[in-house]
C-alpha cells in the first residue's frame, strides 16, 4: 500500500498548527495570565516556550519523519526504530496511540457543545438568561445533569455530539492530504478571520457603560498585561506557565510524530516546526489574549473579571461570554462566531487526536484507510459514551487528568531522552538539519540534551512527589462519585493493555514476515 | 492599564509577530 503524504508544505504546517490551536489558546491562555501574575507570566512562557516548547516541537518533528522513513506513523514503531535493541521500548510508544485516543473521547464531547451553542447563538435560545446563574443553569440542563425550561433531557447535547463525530470521522476516512490537510486549508484562515472580527468588535467596545467609565477594554488589557513582579518568585506560577505551553503546542501527545511521519526524508522538520510553533503562538497571545478578559472587564469590571478568571476556562466560554455578547448590538451574529471560532479549533485539533490511532491500524496491521477509519469510528463511539452520560461523576475529569496532565508529561520525557541520549545527540542534530531551511542556534544542541529532559524530568518529579498520595486514594473525590472514577482507571488500565497487545501480535506478525 | 502592562504587551506582541513574519516569509520565499 503506497503511503500517504502531504500535499503541499504549508498544508502541513497548517495541519499541525491546527491541530496545537484549539480551545486552550482562547480560554485556557487568559485566565492563566489573568491569574498567574498578568504581563509578568509572559517571561516564564517565554522561557518554558524556549526551554521546552520549541525543542519538543524539533524532537517530535524529526522523530515523526525518521520514523515515517521506517513505514511507522505512530510511536511504537518509531520509538523501535530510535532503539532497535531495546526490545520493550515500542511499549512506551503506546503511550503515543493512548493519550491521543484518551483526549478524543471527551475532547470531541466538548467540541459538540460548542456547535450547538453556535446555533443556540444564532436562534437566540439563551437569550432569556441574563444572569451568570441562569446561563450555568441552561448548560448544566444541556449536558443533562439537570432538568429545566429548556432542556428536560441530554437529547440535543447528544445530537450535536452525533454530527460532530461524524464530522471528525468523515474527515479521517478521506486521508491525509484529501481530509485533515484540506479541511485545515479552509478551517485556519476562517479561524483567523473570525478571531480578528471579535477582537476589533471588542477592542471598540470602549466603556459600554458610561456610569463606569472604568470599565473599558483597555483596562480589560491591564487587567491580563499589567505585570505583578510578585509572582514571578512563586513555583507555581513557573508550573503553570510550563503547562501552558505544554498544552497549547500538542506537544508530548503523539500527534506531531504521525503528522510528521508524512513528510519525505528531504522534506524541512526545523523551519516548518517553528512555523506551526509561531502560528500556535499568534493565535494564543495575539488573539486568544485580546477578547475573553477585556469583553469580561468592560461589562463586569475588576471584581467581576477576577471572579470569572477564577471560575476557570469554561465558565469563561460557555458562562460569560454568552452574557457579553448578548449586551452588544448583533450579539447573536458575534456568539455565533465565538462559538463557531471555537469548533473550528476543536475540529482541527480533534482530527488530529484520532490520526494516530488509524495511522497505527494501517502501518502494523495493513488495514485501509477506510477499515481503519470505521474501527476507529465504532470503538471511540462506545468509549465516548461514560463521558457524556457520567459527566456530573468525575469521568471527563478523570480522563482528561490521565490523559493531559501525566502521560503528555511522561510521554515528552521519554522522546527527549531517547532522541537526545538514545539516538545520540550527534545523529539527533544531523537529522534535524537534513533538508532544513534554517539553521538552528547551536546553544539548542545543549539545551535538547541537557535542559530539555532535566526539565520535564523535574516537573515530573515534583507533581509524583506532591500528588502521588492524593491521587491514588482518591481524595479530591467526592466519595459518591469514587465508584465511577474507580471504574475509570480500571478501563484505562485495561484499555492500555488491549493496545500494548495489539503492539505485541503487530511485532510478532512482522517477525513472520521477517 | 498601566505603562508597564504596555511594555510587557507590546513587547510580547513584538517577539510573536516578528517569529511569525519571519517563519512565514521563509517558507513563501521557499515555495516560490
Amino acid at each position: 500500500m503506497a503511503r500517504q503524504r502531504w500535499s503541499s508544505r504549508l498544508g502541513v504546517i497548517l495541519a499541525v498548527a491546527g491541530s496545537a490551536i484549539g480551545l486552550g489558546n482562547f480560554l485556557r491562555f487568559p485566565v492563566q495570565a489573568a491569574s498567574n501574575g498578568g504581563g509578568a507570566f509572559m517571561i516564564p512562557y517565554f522561557v518554558a516556550l524556549l526551554l521546552v516548547g520549541l525543542p519538543l516541537m524539533w524532537i517530535e518533528w524529526t522523530i515523526g519523519r525518521f520514523g515515517g522513513g521506517f513505514g511507522h506513523s505512530t510511536a511504537p514503531g518509531m520509538f523501535h526504530s530510535l532503539w532497535e535493541k531495546n526490545k520493550f521500548i515500542k511499549y512506551f510508544g503506546v503511550i503515543g496511540i493512548f493519550g491521543p485516543i484518551v483526549i478524543f473521547i471527551y475532547y470531541i464531547y466538548i467540541e459538540s457543545w460548542l456547535l450547538g451553542y453556535s446555533v443556540f447563538a444564532i436562534i437566540g435560545k439563551y437569550n432569556s438568561c441574563t444572569t451568570e446563574q441562569s446561563m450555568a443553569a441552561f448548560l448544566q440542563a444541556y449536558q443533562g445533569l439537570t432538568k429545566n425550561e429548556f432542556f428536560s433531557n441530554i437529547g440535543p447535547a447528544y445530537f450535536f455530539f452525533l454530527i460532530t463525530f461524524i464530522l471528525n470521522v468523515s474527515i479521517i476516512y478521506m486521508g491525509i492530504s484529501k481530509g485533515i490537510e484540506k479541511v485545515c486549508e479552509y478551517a485556519l484562515p476562517v479561524l483567523f478571520i473570525f478571531a480578528v472580527i471579535l477582537i476589533v468588535r471588542v477592542l471598540t467596545l470602549g466603556a459600554p457603560d458610561p456610569q463606569k467609565p472604568d470599565y473599558n477594554t483597555v483596562n480589560g488589557l491591564g487587567f491580563l498585561w499589567n505585570p505583578d513582579w510578585s509572582s514571578l518568585k512563586s513555583a507555581k506560577v513557573w508550573l503553570a506557565a510550563t503547562g501552558q505551553i505544554f498544552f497549547t503546542l500538542s506537544c508530548g501527545i503523539g500527534v506531531i510524530l504521525t503528522y510528521a511521519s508524512y513528510l519525505t526524508k528531504q522534506d524541512d522538520v526545523a523551519l516548518s516546526g517553528l512555523s506551526a510553533a509561531s502560528a500556535n503562538e499568534f493565535a494564543e497571545v495575539i488573539l486568544g489574549g485580546s477578547i475573553v478578559i477585556p469583553a469580561a472587564f468592560a461589562f463586569f469590571g475588576p471584581a467581576g473579571a477576577a471572579k470569572i478568571a477564577s471560575g476557570g476556562a469554561f465558565n469563561l466560554g460557555f458562562v460569560t461570554m454568552p452574557l457579553v455578547m448578548q449586551k452588544i448590538a448583533f450579539g447573536n451574529i458575534f456568539g455565533f462566531m465565538w462559538f463557531m471560532l471555537l469548533f473550528i479549533a476543536g475540529v482541527t485539533s480533534s482530527i488530529s487526536l484520532a490520526q494516530p490511532a488509524v495511522a497505527f491500524l494501517e502501518d502494523e496491521f495493513n488495514f485501509s484507510r477506510k477499515k481503519a477509519s470505521w474501527v476507529f469510528a465504532v470503538v471511540t463511539f462506545v468509549l465516548c459514551q461514560p463521558a457524556i452520560f457520567f459527566l456530573g461523576r468525575g469521568v471527563l475529569d478523570e480522563l482528561d487528568f490521565w490523559s493531559v496532565n501525566v502521560c503528555l508529561i511522561v510521554f515528552a520525557a521519554i522522546e527527549a531522552i531517547l532522541f537526545a541520549w538514545v539516538f545520540g545527540m550527534e545523529k539527533a542534530w544531523t537529522e534535524l538539519h537534513v533538508g532544513s531551511d534554517i539553521k538552528i542556534p547551536r546553544i539548542y544542541r545543549f539545551i535538547i540534551k541537557y535542559i530539555t529532559p532535566v526539565f520535564l524530568l523535574v516537573v515530573l518529579g515534583v507533581w509524583f512527589w506532591q500528588d502521588w498520595r492524593s491521587v491514588i486514594i482518591m481524595k479530591n473525590i467526592s466519595p459518591e462519585n469514587r465508584p465511577y472514577v474507580l471504574a475509570t482507571r480500571i478501563g484505562l488500565v485495561l484499555f492500555f493493555g488491549v493496545l500494548a497487545l495489539m503492539v505485541q501480535r503487530a511485532w510478532q506478525r512482522r517477525k513472520r514476515k521477517g | 492599564m498601566r505603562p508597564d502592562g504596555w511594555i510587557f504587551m507590546i513587547i510580547s506582541w513584538l517577539i510573536i509577530i516578528g517569529l511569525f513574519t519571519f517563519t512565514l516569509t521563509r517558507i513563501l520565499r521557499q515555495k516560490k
